[in-house]
């Protein structure tokens, strides 16, 4: 009789029995199923080494054994579901944020860019040492001398991103994203075209022929994929280019330039003079492919070297500008990455003080079944095996924990991208793939050992009085070990619920900001004219008299509207981050050393301020009056005029801004909401109509009620005018500045997410203690009030451990938030990560979550009989 | 020792499903005749271990046959119960009997 036989036979029976019900009617299904099901079944059969007695305590092999404690787990879980259901869900909920944040920080930070040897790109930055801004854009002539003077790329570009207006043949004009780069941009990146090519030197200098290079995307949607799109020639931003090219989808670069807008949509060379350009204005990003014996550190260092060249040759503009070097993969994450860590420490805590409720639950079950435990081992199963057995129950339900979390990972990583921060740089990259199932599985295995080695080695000790009966666990190691994990989840908790304190805190404070304008019933659109209303000169199509009649149309159409109170049209709505960093000369006002004056320009129509809630508060806004052949004129803002004219003569003032003087006319009130720091830039406004040949882009419509009432008549108004005008994102203001919290809002939504969970995970916890404390001592109770104890020293009997280590591991979480504190500080807005009142708001919170969470054992206790629980002795 | 031992309650069944079965008595048919008889599922592979078991105990006695294609040609083992396999299950039955009488829920009698 050998084993080989055995099986046979069993195979043998197994398959005539399937072919026997097959014949019978059943469907393939339901006979596979049955198959399973006695495969499953006969598992110990199968595996048995040898013919003897199943039951011998030394031979069987370790698979076998681990076999049979599976389906002894499998089924004494089943004995219990809810209590299973529970420990499950807890660790679905720990290991699943876990996994969602591995998703997240994989798909962000860890995967390469998607351009050859990614990891050679590098950007320089220059440092405005003297306004603090460590990366900041570098200007065109200094971008031709890092070329020139640096020894360590073997390519290296510039780039600026812009939005401009395309207005194919017989469509409608669309508004694109452009990037303007120099000729190397593509070899930098290392992308090849799929039409075409990239720029030549020769193209890339001013009056040289126009050419344009077309995205994937853009040639796919506006030219149908077109092979013959090589030649054509195109209407875009006012001028006629040629297509010389078409880039692969993976051409794309981080939103790493200061207007950047998005994926590229077309490409445009940089085609400037440096020699006829200052040094002033900067917003090139530059980018360079490292040559391959160079690393980034000695790059950085020769670059720095070369700024200090440059500040020494051109002390006015280059004096305190540093010069270094970052790696692209680094800069492409930029804020992102203290968010994710940020998150993924938030996440930790979460799994941890999962962990720690796992691990009481674990051991209340595992000293349930000291009886059972007990006869097994006096019958012969040594502790190693018990351990083993109560191990393989922790490492089930830690991979149901993993499979449950993984699906709760899947829906999670799908809602950060959804309602998640959109500034993040390959965020929708992030999925829960197989990796992901990997890592869960890793950490459910980890996870199974933090929470199943303590409940497991206690569990498995031989104590006979558990055996007999006998009442204990309220103290002794077990009873430290349970109100150390209470200690824990505190602690846990407490941190938690002081990240959603501060974050929520946080996103008020934002809310509360005034914009410094007015904010309601603003509608906004962009707004792009339709070639037959631009007017040619020299082959190029530019705004002109004909395009003014037409904006000036629009606008009393839409005056003449109930609906409309006021219109008004600029260069950018009032929120924007338009044009910043323009270099500025005030006359007669020497600046102090070491500042030049920069500001944001706009140009704006003459009812801009008005319609917006600009507040005027010195001299006037712009008239009529104001036009072309008229004096040139500005108005300023607050704090222009603090930071330059602090006696309060602004008016009068001459400055020199974009190769124009203009006269200081009147004084406006500061915009708070370009971003969300409060600190509004000095801002110098000129009038439209003294800014020729540059269009409105904004159409800024203040209405009587709620804006979205009057979408469509807005829409049917303008297009009465002329049906091909393109609106470009109608939307309302308070919408924008909606999307510019979404970042925060989405902090503390996950923080406050996380702080709910932790609070009730830890107030079940604490429940769980206290009543398994009450009911254990119960008979100590008893002899107690039948001595005349006073309650509160039963109270103390009783609980008194638990709420010092409750207290105690509170204490500790302060600790811990206290010195994470100052990590967090510059993602807070106007809340320090110290502030006390968090952490009273904390205490609070926690202090009365256990009160009731402890209130329902507490009271069963001093009910107690001594009586009734003396005679169950 | 063994002369005195009865059946445990699952020997009993099977015990009882090979005395069945006669002479076609194997792994299926025993199986089968146990799960259509008491309605409860049984494993093919506790059936083996039990089988096993009895046949170290000298309850039942087993012999291999070729099998056909119904079952990809693997061996069949058939089953027989041995006399001390027939009084181990009069033993338990016996048992059983005598601990019956006296309770009405379950002895079928009035006394």
């Amino acid at each position: 009789m050998t084993r080989r036989t055995r099986r046979e036979e069993f195979f043998g029976d197994l398959v005539e029995e399937a072919r026997l019900r097959r014949t019978r009617g059943q469907s393939r299904v339901r006979v596979m199923l049955w198959v399973i099901g006695q495969m499953w079944t006969s598992i110990p059969f199968l595996v048995r080494r040898d013919s003897r007695t199943p039951r011998s305590s030394t031979s069987d092999s370790i698979l076998v054994e681990s076999v049979r404690d599976l389906r002894m787990a499998i089924r004494a879980w089943r004995r219990k579901p809810i209590f299973t259901a529970v420990v499950i869900m807890t660790l679905a909920l720990g290991i699943g944020a876990s996994t969602a944040m591995f998703s997240l920080v994989d798909g962000v930070l860890l995967t390469s860019l998607p351009y050859p040897e990614s990891d050679r790109l590098a950007v320089v930055w220059t440092e405005d040492r003297a306004r603090g801004v460590e990366r900041d854009h570098v200007a065109i002539p200094d971008f031709y001398d890092y070329q020139q003077r640096n020894r360590v790329f073997q390519s290296l570009a510039a780039f600026y991103a812009d939005g401009n207006d395309f207005h194919p043949d017989g469509g409608r004009p669309v508004r694109l994203n452009v990037v303007v780069a120099s000729y190397g941009i593509f070899d930098v990146l290392g992308v090849e075209p799929v039409l075409g090519r990239g720029f030549t030197a020769e193209e890339d200098r001013p009056n040289a022929r126009l050419v344009a290079v077309l995205s994937h995307g853009l040639w796919v949607r506006q030219f149908a994929g077109d092979p013959d799109v090589l030649g054509r020639r195109i209407e875009f931003g006012g001028e006629v280019r040629t297509v010389i090219g078409v880039m692969p989808p993976s051409a794309d670069l981080p939103p790493i330039n200061v207007w950047s807008r998005g994926k590229p949509d077309i490409w445009l060379p940089l085609a400037v003079d440096p020699a006829t350009l200052g040094r002033a204005w900067k917003y090139l990003t530059v980018m360079g492919r490292l040559r391959d014996d160079i690393d980034l550190h000695s790059a950085g260092r020769e670059m720095a070297d070369v700024g200090e060249q440059l500040a020494s040759e051109f002390p006015g503009t280059n004096r305190d500008r540093g010069v270094w070097v970052e790696a692209l993969e680094t800069a492409a994450i930029g804020d992102a990455r203290a968010a994710l860590w940020m998150l993924t420490g938030a996440v930790s805590v979460l799994l941890l003080l999962a962990c720690a409720n796992v691990t009481n639950l674990q051991l209340a079950r595992a000293l349930e079944r000291g009886r059972e435990l007990t006869i097994r081992g006096a019958l012969g199963a040594g502790r190693g095996r018990l351990v083993r057995q109560l191990m393989v129950e922790s490492g089930m339900v830690a991979m149901a924990g993993a499979l449950v979390g993984t699906g709760f990972a899947a829906a999670a990583v799908q809602g950060v991208i959804v309602y998640g921060p959109t500034d993040v740089y390959r965020l929708g990259n992030a999925t829960v793939d197989a990796r992901a199932l990997a890592f869960a599985v890793s950490l459910a295995g980890l996870t199974a050992l933090l929470f199943g080695t303590l409940p497991a080695l206690k569990g498995s000790r031989p104590d006979l009085r558990l055996a007999l009966g006998t009442r204990s666990g309220g103290t002794g190691r077990s009873g430290t070990l349970r109100d150390t994990m209470i200690a824990v989840q505190v602690g846990m908790a407490v941190v938690l619920i002081l990240g959603a304190v501060l974050f929520g805190g946080s996103l008020l404070r934002l809310r509360q900001v005034d914009p410094g304008f007015d904010p309601d019933r603003l509608a906004v659109v962009g707004i792009v004219p339709p070639r037959s209303v631009l007017d040619a000169s020299d082959g190029q199509f530019i705004f002109g008299p004909r395009t003014e009649a037409f904006y000036s149309t629009i606008s009393d159409r839409l005056r003449a509207l109930d609906a409309v109170q006021s219109v008004a049209l600029g260069w950018y709505h009032p929120a924007a981050t338009g044009i910043t960093n323009i270099p500025l000369a005030i006359e007669g006002a020497p600046l102090p050393p070491g500042v030049d004056a920069v500001a944001f320009f706009s140009a704006v129509s003459t009812d801009y301020f008005e319609t917006s809630g600009l507040p005027l508060r010195l001299g006037r806004a712009f008239t009529t009056q104001d036009r072309e052949d008229a004096r040139p004129v500005a108005v300023i803002n607050e704090t222009l005029a603090r930071r330059y004219f602090p006696a309060g003569n602004a008016i009068g003032a001459r400055l020199r801004v974009w190769d124009t003087t203009r006269t200081v006319v009147g004084v406006v009130g500061d915009v708070n909401a370009n971003d969300l720091t409060g600190h509004a830039p000095a801002t110098v406004y000129a009038p439209i109509l003294q800014m020729p040949g540059n269009g409105y882009r904004e159409l800024l419509v203040r209405t009587v009620r709620e804006p979205r009432g009057a979408f469509d008549q807005l829409r049917e108004s303008i297009w009465a005018v002329h049906p091909e005008v393109v609106l470009d994102d109608l939307t309302t203001m308070n919408d924008i500045l909606g999307g510019q919290y979404r970042t925060p809002r989405f902090h503390a939504a996950v923080l406050g997410g996380f702080g709910v969970m932790a609070l009730v995970i830890a107030a079940v916890g604490i429940f769980g203690v206290m009543a398994h404390n009450v009911s254990q001592r119960a008979h100590d109770v008893g002899i107690c009030i039948a001595l005349g104890a006073s309650a509160r020293s039963v109270l103390r009997l009783v609980v008194g451990r638990s709420v010092a280590f409750a207290a105690a591991g509170g204490f500790v979480g302060v600790a811990v938030s206290v010195a994470a504190g100052s990590a967090i500080e510059g993602m807070l807005f106007g809340i320090s990560a110290a502030d006390p009142r968090a952490y009273l708001v904390v205490a609070a919170t926690i202090a009365a979550v256990s009160l009731l969470a402890s209130a329902g054992p507490v009271v069963r206790l001093m009910r107690v009989d001594p009586v009734t629980v003396l005679r169950s002795d | 020792m063994t002369d005195r031992e009865a059946a445990g309650q699952f020997e009993q069944l099977v015990l009882l499903g090979v005395l069945h079965m006669d002479d076609n008595a194997y792994g299926m048919t025993v199986r089968r005749e146990i799960e259509e008889r008491t309605g409860r599922s049984v494993s093919l592979g506790a059936l083996y271990a039990t089988l096993d078991r009895m046949e170290r105990k000298g309850f039942v006695r087993s012999g291999l046959a070729p099998g056909g294609s119904e079952r990809n040609r693997r061996a069949k083992r058939f089953y027989r119960v041995e006399p001390a396999g027939l009084r181990a299950l009069r033993r338990a039955l016996m048992e059983t009997d005598r601990m019956r009488v006296g309770v009405p829920a379950v002895s079928g009698r009035s006394s």
